[in-house]
């Protein structure tokens, strides 16, 4: 008995968290790692992976969140009201769950997510759309020879590829090609943004969390 | 063991393992290793987690969360043992470093020590990541390579201070030799020999033979290479190639010669002439005012920029319609620029109007203005192009702005003058000041309510003075100023308006975010070697526990330059990015060299000739006196910061010997200083004899306020008068040669508030000595001494400044025995380019009745006026000057008499007018002043030798001091 009882007082403590990846003076956790790791399988419907390299992808996205969060924080761009994520949480009960909520619920049980991750979630998503719109939507300028080129070039070749009939014209797609090109060059304009904003934080993944990459 | 024992093991485990500590109740909390890098309290008051408390991932989340926003910390792992329900947390940390002192050794300059440490990369404070020390010796090496060091051996000690994680590093370099420059590669188009381009360069010591051997080429350096190209690509544009490249294309390094051979491209472009057509420019002006000549590089912005300079240079001379414009020829292998000039008729600005102003009068309004109408000398044509009315008039709408006109509008227009000649023309500006815009409130939030009055005061804008956006953001900067200078360094302040167009009120709001206040964990002094730590710390502007204050930390950083030891001090804040409530402050600085060795050579040509040993030109001819001068100080001594140096000078008027011992801030005190002076001097400056000192004083000056110092004196001096070159009565001599001990308390008050000292406009300037000599102070004269200045300048207009100083000194014997009386070269003697210009240096005053030699007097008086104004330009200007005064045999003497009784009399005012010009330099105006003197004084000389003035063989002269002086100085005359 007493043996047992000094086994017990000489147990090895249990980690219940560590940093995971350190950007700048902020942190992930292991912990939130494979939550945010758990609310994307759940999202995405897809099977739970835990190897080395999803945990580097997980813990890649979770930077590109701290990094705008940081640049929200120092900038103060307007954040959408957590209200907003209901109609997203919604949608996806909808799509996803028929309306469903016993099996949304043991849904999430499986998952080991919570409704409030999901929510914050669908948040963050609206509030990572409106910071790219914000931010980057006023500097992108397309041209009526940039939609001239694309129409021509590629609209019209992937049009052929894929009816025999007669493309419309120039100016009936001109809407449409300009959007296009905005969020392809958006899109450009956010990578370029992170990866320049990466060169200017110092970002250390841990290997004894994610493994020797 | 017993199987029941086994079995309870596997239970207890079996619930061991499956317990998680995540919902028990915090039993404990523990860090290890048990010493952290933050203080015990401060670390317990980071923690969200607290005893008695559900533990919960979340909580765990946020606790590692804000101890790595301390940046203290490289690891952070927690734990939890599970005891009776309950948990124990453990936080295992491992901490972060921080880059302290980083010293290079070896290494001889070039490169600088300077140059050094920022190839480390390694700044002050910041956070040290592994692999850091790396790059940094490649930075040194390379920074090594690039001065010629291509064989140096770098070696790093990293030395760790755990108590304040920083970590130092030493850089030991053993440099080899450096590498010599030879022969550059010369590629592409060179358009000039080869011969010419490499003499351009200077890096062989000399062409020729001597130039095919090792030792013909200079060393190699960053800077000897980079100048090198840079003259090259001059010798280019001087050839009038403007669009020569040179580029450095590579350096080749050949270590069996240990040579190094610069491979340069040039290309050397077509040669470029730049013509005028229309009007003339000499080529001096052309390359001036046309841009391309500095940028070495020919393009449209470039030259449009030529073609708008030549235009401003001849609005500038009064062609106000001029037109430049540019073609470009490409001809012959040679480009042709041709600024094509349309003059026009030339104007004269004779008027500027200004109407509709009220708020301001018009003098406020012309300060603020470029354009000016002509001028008789200055500007001949006054001053106008379109650009500079242009700035005029927003420089003006910028000035109501601030003061809360908003919608001010000024608007110009150049017409002829009226009633004015053919091409006289007039500017007219007229001022629609629209209405005034006051502040309605001022509203500050995010501010403690026991600070915000405090901030109130401080701001420039309050309800009912008006309102600009220029004092809005002036007032935002004052804010950010004060929370940064009470540690909080993350302080944000946006102001903001509302605007209330009824009633033309602004309410100013300040929203302010505090942030995090900092305090002072430590102050950390690294560097010191031969100086005193506590002289240092006296000089310290901050203290532990203090508000992190960077004013304070600048103004700390400047005292400690102050002390003139330190070649750099370098400042910083320990893990600026960490949010740790105490930080530690970094000072890490280099000690000056110790020795310093000066040497200077001059000459002075003025009225100081005339025979040492004979009577020739009493009242002093042209002479030229060269000089040496050698001096030898030793800084930090004791390393106090006190100074021992010694200086001299040789010249055939004077030799000189001073040895000093300098105690500034004595005893650690800004206002405080102590000098330690002992004197040699064997001089002629005056040209009456030679007199040799001896002299030891002590003087401790004090600093009252900024303009007001006092300085207290003891001074012990042997004056000798070397009787031999006495030029005065014979009987006199055996009474004016004695040597005389004199022991002198002194007193001066300064006090300047001169807008400039080098060439002041406003304010006035004061100094009073008083001396006390007597036989308690073991002097073997008594008297007493009084020597006071007042001088004052005034601003008149825009460019005109009067000056006028007074001086006045009187020393009054305190003994009947005439061997006791004020000795000879203590006496007053003056005159010369600072004091009186009507007299050379030290002619004024009592002349001997025999030799008609200066002899002094005890009394002086001398009041000069000044009228200073411009000429041409802005760097010419001139100045119209009356001093009137002598020097007096005694304080009743003193007259304002103007006339000269007799040849033996020298109590009258001495008056002299005058003509000066200045021309402005950086280290104060260089000086020409002639001075007429109506009333110079007559006086009787001698021709002959001494021995024909002992038996009254010479022939005695009447002579006068010349009507006409003239002086060239530095600086103004007072």
């Amino acid at each position: 008995m007493i043996l047992a009882h000094l086994l017990l007082l000489f147990t090895p403590a249990e980690l219940i968290d560590r940093v995971a990846v350190s950007v700048g003076v902020n942190v992930i956790t292991e912990s939130e790692l494979v939550e945010q790791m758990r609310i994307r399988a759940f999202l995405e419907g897809v099977p739970l992976r835990l190897d080395g390299d999803s945990k580097r992808d997980a813990a890649d996205r979770l930077i590109q969140q701290a990094l705008i969060r940081r640049e929200i924080e120092t900038t103060r761009y307007v954040t959408p009201e957590p209200a907003q994520a209901n109609g997203l949480l919604a949608s996806f009960k909808q799509s996803r769950f028929a309306n469903d909520d016993a099996a949304f619920e043991a849904a999430l049980r499986a998952a080991q997510v919570t409704a409030a991750d999901v929510r914050a979630s669908f948040l963050w998503q609206l509030t990572v759309l409106r910071f790219i719109e914000y931010r980057f939507r006023p500097g992108v300028q397309v041209s009526p020879e940039d939609i001239r080129e694309y129409y021509e070039l590629k609209f019209l070749p992937e049009w052929r590829a894929r009816t025999a009939d007669l493309p419309p014209q120039l100016d009936a797609a001109t809407p449409s090609i300009e959007e296009i090109l905005v969020q392809a060059r958006i899109d450009n304009q956010l990578d370029r943004w992170i990866s320049q904003t990466r060169t200017q934080v110092s970002i250390r993944y841990r290997e004894e969390v994610l493994g020797e990459k | 063991m017993p199987r029941s024992s086994l079995l309870l093991i596997g239970i207890f485990a079996c619930c061991a393992s499956a317990q998680t500590p995540l919902g028990l109740p915090v039993r404990s909390l523990r860090f290890e290793p048990a010493q952290q890098p933050l203080p015990e309290a401060e670390l317990r008051a980071l923690l969200p987690v607290r005893t008695g408390d559900p533990l919960t991932a979340p909580l765990v989340r946020q606790t590692i969360a804000d101890l790595y926003k301390t940046n203290r910390f490289d690891t952070i792992h927690v734990e939890g043992e599970v005891n009776a329900g309950q948990v124990d947390v453990i936080i295992r940390t491992t901490p972060n470093w921080f880059i302290g002192r980083v010293v290079i050794e070896g290494v001889p300059d070039p490169p600088s020590i300077g140059q050094l440490n920022n190839s480390t990369k390694l700044d002050l404070g910041a956070l040290y990541e592994p692999g850091q020390v790396n790059q940094a010796v490649e930075g040194v090496a390379n920074t090594l390579r690039l001065n010629g060091f291509y064989e140096s051996r770098i070696q790093q000690y990293l030395r760790r201070d755990p108590e304040t994680q920083t970590i130092s590093v030493l850089f030991q370099v053993a440099p080899g030799p450096r590498a010599r420059l030879s022969r550059p590669e010369l590629l592409g188009n060179l358009a000039q020999s080869p011969r010419a381009i490499i003499r351009a360069s200077r890096w062989p010591y000399a062409l020729g033979l001597f130039a095919q051997t090792n030792w013909g080429w200079k060393g190699m350096s960053q800077s000897r290479i980079q100048n090198g190209v840079d003259r090259i690509r001059r010798t280019y544009i001087k050839k009038n190639f403007l669009m020569a490249t040179t580029a450095l294309e590579a350096v080749r390094y050949q270590p069996e010669t240990r040579r190094v051979q610069p491979v340069l491209r040039i290309d050397a472009g077509a040669p470029v002439a730049v013509r005028t057509t229309g009007a003339k420019l000499s080529p001096s002006r052309l390359r001036q005012l046309t841009p391309i000549y500095q940028e070495a590089s020919v393009d449209r912005a470039l030259l449009l920029e030529g073609a708008r300079g030549i235009e401003q240079y001849f609005q500038a001379a009064g062609y106000f319609d001029v037109e430049v414009g540019y073609g470009i020829d490409d001809q012959g292998g040679q480009r042709t620029i041709d600024y094509n000039i349309a003059r026009g008729d030339r104007y004269k600005l004779v008027s500027l109007q200004l109407d509709g102003y009220r708020y301001f009068n018009q003098r406020t309004l012309l300060e603020r203005m470029q354009t000016t109408p002509a001028t008789w000398l200055r500007y001949r044509h006054g001053r106008y192009s379109e650009r500079m009315l242009a700035q005029d008039r927003l420089a003006i709408e910028e000035l109501y702005r601030t003061n809360g006109f908003l919608e001010v509008e000024v608007q110009s227009r150049v017409q002829p003058a009226p009633q004015g000649k053919p091409f006289e023309q007039a500017v007219y500006l007229t001022v629609k000041e629209g209405e005034q815009w006051l502040i309605g409130q001022v509203d500050l939030e995010g501010v403690k309510d026991e600070r915000a009055e405090y901030l109130r005061s401080i701001l420039q804008s309050q309800p009912g003075q008006p309102y600009s956006e220029a004092g809005v953001a002036a007032d935002r900067d004052v804010l950010l100023n004060e929370f940064f200078n009470n540690g909080f360094p993350g302080a944000t302040v946006d102001g903001t308006v509302e605007i209330d167009k009824a009633q033309r009120r602004v309410a100013v709001k300040f929203a302010v975010q505090e942030g995090r206040q900092q305090f002072i964990r430590k102050v950390i002094v690294e560097g010191l070697e031969a100086t005193n730590q506590e002289l240092v710390t006296s000089r310290l502007r901050l203290a532990e526990g203090d508000p992190v204050s960077q004013g304070n930390m600048l103004a700390t950083q400047r005292r400690l330059y102050d002390l003139g030891i330190f070649s750099r001090v370098d400042m910083a804040l320990q893990n600026p990015d960490g949010a740790e409530a105490s930080k530690y402050v970094l000072y890490q600085v280099e000690e000056a060299r110790k020795y310093s060795f000066t040497f200077g050579a001059g000459a002075q040509i003025a009225r100081i000739g005339g025979g040492i040993r004979s009577f020739d030109s009493p009242a002093g001819g042209t002479g030229f006196s060269p000089r040496i001068l050698l001096g030898l100080s030793r800084g930090n001594v004791f390393g106090v910061g006190h100074t021992a140096s010694i200086q001299t000078r040789v010249s055939n008027l004077q030799n000189r010997v001073i040895g000093s011992y300098l105690a500034p801030q004595f005893r650690n005190s800004d206002k405080l200083n102590l000098i330690f002076t002992a004197l040699y001097d064997d001089s002629r400056d005056v040209r009456t004899f030679n007199a040799r000192r001896r002299e030891a004083s002590v003087q401790l000056g004090q600093r009252l306020s900024r303009a007001t110092t006092v300085q207290y004196r003891l001074t012990y001096r042997r004056v000798a008068v070397d009787e031999t070159t006495l030029k005065i009565e014979p009987q006199l001599i055996p009474l004016l040669s004695q040597p005389v001990r004199l022991g002198i308390a002194s007193l001066t008050f300064i006090q300047d508030r001169r807008d400039d000292p080098l060439d002041a406009k406003r304010g006035w300037y004061n100094t009073l000595d008083s001396a006390f000599s007597s036989r308690a102070l073991t002097s073997q004269s008594d008297f007493l001494r009084f020597l006071g200045r007042n001088s004052s300048y005034y601003k008149i207009g825009r460019d005109l400044v009067f000056a006028r100083t007074l001086t006045f000194g009187w020393q009054y014997g305190l003994s009947e025995n005439p061997t006791r009386d004020v000795p000879l070269p203590e006496r007053f003697f003056t005159g010369g380019a600072n004091s009186h210009r009507g007299f050379s240096e030290n002619q004024a005053g009592p002349r001997d009745l025999v030799t008609g030699f200066p002899v002094g007097g005890k009394a002086v008086m001398i009041n000069g006026l000044e009228l200073r104004f411009p000429l041409v330009g802005d760097n010419l200007s001139g100045v119209l000057f009356h001093d009137a005064g002598n020097v007096y045999t005694n304080f009743n003497k003193i007259s304002f008499r103007a006339s000269q009784r007799n040849i033996a009399d020298f109590n009258y005012m001495v008056h002299t007018v005058g003509f000066g010009v200045r021309y402005r330099t950086p280290v104060g105006p260089i000086r020409v002043d002639v001075g007429y003197s109506p009333n110079s004084p007559r006086f009787q000389g001698f021709q002959g030798t001494f021995q024909d003035l002992l038996f009254q063989r010479g022939v005695a002269t009447r002579q006068r001091v010349n009507q006409f002086a003239f002086h060239f100085s530095l600086g103004q005359a007072f």
